[in-house]
């Protein structure tokens, strides 16, 4: 599970440090720096995760503009396999003609405060996994180290923490771009779940999964059946969802046919059950929005489960008054921000108003 | 259990009653989806009163509604320690009358649970200790700590019937469930 965040010159996050808890409720204003972590997250993940170079994945345009340093930290806190994982990036900005190349200062991991990988001026120091100094070799500063480190049996923490890395879905759901072409599988949903059926085609090969979605989506969705891949060509396949018309008859219909509502339902309780059980940290971005009001609660509670059960973490973003009201006392942390300057963030705690939490949020009286 | 097909209202005044409630009712049956809660704003006193106020709409709501749907109502609201169960349900009827309806009928289903003093010294008590309804026993850091306790009450304390060193403001919520249950 994520414990801790740090982000420092990245958009409007500077200096800024958050604990997070099984589930959680991002709240505050437009523009206050709620979707900047998710955003950070999200090219932490791919610098991890992915062997592309630095310059590919950072960009200049993310600092902080009123700030003069061309240093951008990011660390983060995990528990799991037996341990408190520390992850520390630096990356800095080189001018190669006229643009500003993003670069590695320094790559480190810990767990438990032993270290597991060192990088630091283009040198690399890995670790056993019983703390003993191993292979050490020099290394260009445009990639992480993690990402392009083969798993070998003595760096196992390395290799658990790269695994865990791949396990955050950072998405914000727009209904209107999913689509139901795919030409091929892919692990990750897109940040958009643009690409759902290409993920939901790696989803099916674990048949266990696919059936509790199924399972899922027959109690969501009325008259759903299943869903099928059909085959158009070698490669490509289509997405489609069966509705029983009577105990004979069925109808197939493409992802797009369907309501933008019924698309994001779709992808809600994929997203759950597929993530569920498997230490995964899903970050969703206005999850409620496009859906029927009687849809939000269920969907909600069977999240909010999940997580106290240990079986997900969520970082949620929301305006909606069904999630700040369930949520909010509990849950619940405030952004807020004045122009020019960095996101702060304050728990909410429960008040002795008798007003709804959403209301009090809208009248802009939660900490006045 | 095959799935109730009946709608559940649950009102409340937090977090932990609702997690409560909800755990237990998703275990005797209720779905989901069929569940909806409305939690009151949290706070000393607030809460409570906030289910008072909300209470009469509701079974004015359900009234109306009862006839052709199949709805149940069930209102959690502490009984502080100078009150009584019997006292703060006289304290809805009241609301009830002040509201302009009827009293609560024996054959509708809208139940009351008064956890005396609150919702903690029940899950306490579900936890193997010896509880008194006086005292404000410590608050769970996750709300959702009480879910094996409640499972417990759900799948086997009910069904059997409670012991007898058990808190009497549960005893009476357990008579109270029978309206729901029943249906």
């Amino acid at each position: 599970m994520l414990k801790r965040i740090y982000i420092d010159n990245f958009r409007c996050l500077v200096n800024f440090e958050l604990a997070v808890d099984p589930i959680n409720l991002f709240l505050g204003p437009n523009g206050a720096g709620k979707s900047a972590i998710f955003d950070a997250l999200r090219t932490v993940q791919m610098f991890v995760t992915s062997a592309n170079q630095a310059g590919t994945i950072f960009h200049s345009t993310d600092f902080t503009r009123w700030q003069t340093s061309s240093e951008q930290r990011f660390e983060l806190e995990l528990d799991g396999n037996g341990g408190t994982y520390r992850y520390e990036l630096a990356i800095t900005y080189a001018q190669h003609r006229d643009l500003k190349q993003a670069q590695v200062k320094h790559e480190r991991l810990w767990c438990n405060n032993d270290p597991v990988l060192r990088f630091e001026s283009g040198n690399v120091q890995l670790y056993h996994d019983d703390g003993t100094p191993g292979q050490q070799f020099a290394f260009a500063t445009g990639q992480s180290v993690l990402a392009v480190q083969p798993s070998q049996p003595e760096h196992t923490r390395l290799s658990w923490f790269k695994a865990r890395m791949e396990r955050f879905i950072i998405v914000a759901i727009d209904p209107i771009i999913m689509t139901g072409q795919s030409s091929r599988e892919e692990s990750q949903p897109s940040p958009n779940m643009e690409n759902f059926a290409s993920w939901y085609r790696y989803i099916y090969q674990d048949q266990s999964k696919a059936m509790a979605i199924t399972t899922a989506l027959q109690e969501v969705l009325d008259g759903f059946s299943h869903i099928k891949l059909e085959m158009a060509g070698q490669q490509h396949r289509f997405l489609k969802l069966c509705f029983l018309q009577d105990s004979k008859n069925s109808l197939n219909f493409e992802l797009e046919e369907l309501s933008d509502g019924e698309r994001v339902l779709i992808a809600l309780y994929t997203m759950l059950h597929y993530a569920r059980s498997e230490d995964y940290t899903l970050c969703i971005d206005e999850p409620e929005n496009f859906l029927a009001l009687p849809e939000i609660q269920p969907w909600l509670t069977l999240l909010y489960d999940l997580c106290s059960d240990n079986e997900l973490q969520a970082l949620l973003i929301s305006h909606h008054p069904e999630l700040i009201n369930y949520l909010a006392s509990s849950a619940g942390y405030w952004f807020q921000r004045e122009s020019s300057a960095p996101a702060r963030v304050q728990r909410i705690t429960a008040d002795d108003n008798g007003v709804p939490m959403a209301e009090l949020i809208a009248r802009g009286w939660l900490h006045a | 259990m095959p799935k109730r097909q009946a709608q559940l209202i649950i009102v409340c005044e937090d977090l932990q009653q609702e997690v409560f409630a909800r755990h237990f009712f998703l275990k005797r049956g209720f779905d989901r989806r069929k569940i909806r809660s409305a939690i009151h704003p949290k706070g000393k006193g607030s809460g409570e009163q906030g289910v008072r106020r909300q209470y009469p709409q509701e079974v004015r709501t359900y009234r109306r509604k009862h006839h052709y749907l199949a709805i149940n109502l069930a209102v959690f609201i502490d009984a502080d320690p100078n009150v009584t169960v019997r006292q703060r349900k006289a304290e809805l009827d009241g609301a009830l009358k002040a509201d302009g309806q009827e009293t609560r009928q024996p054959d509708e289903q809208i139940a009351v649970f008064v956890p005396k003093r609150n919702i903690e010294t029940w899950i306490h008590y579900l936890m193997g200790e010896t509880v008194d309804e006086e005292t404000a026993y410590t608050k769970f850091r996750h709300e959702s700590e009480c879910k094996p306790y409640v499972e417990k009450l759900a799948e086997e304390i009910c069904p059997a019937g409670l012991p007898e060193d058990a808190p009497p403001s549960l005893c009476i919520a357990c008579e109270e469930l029978q309206r729901i249950l029943i249906s």
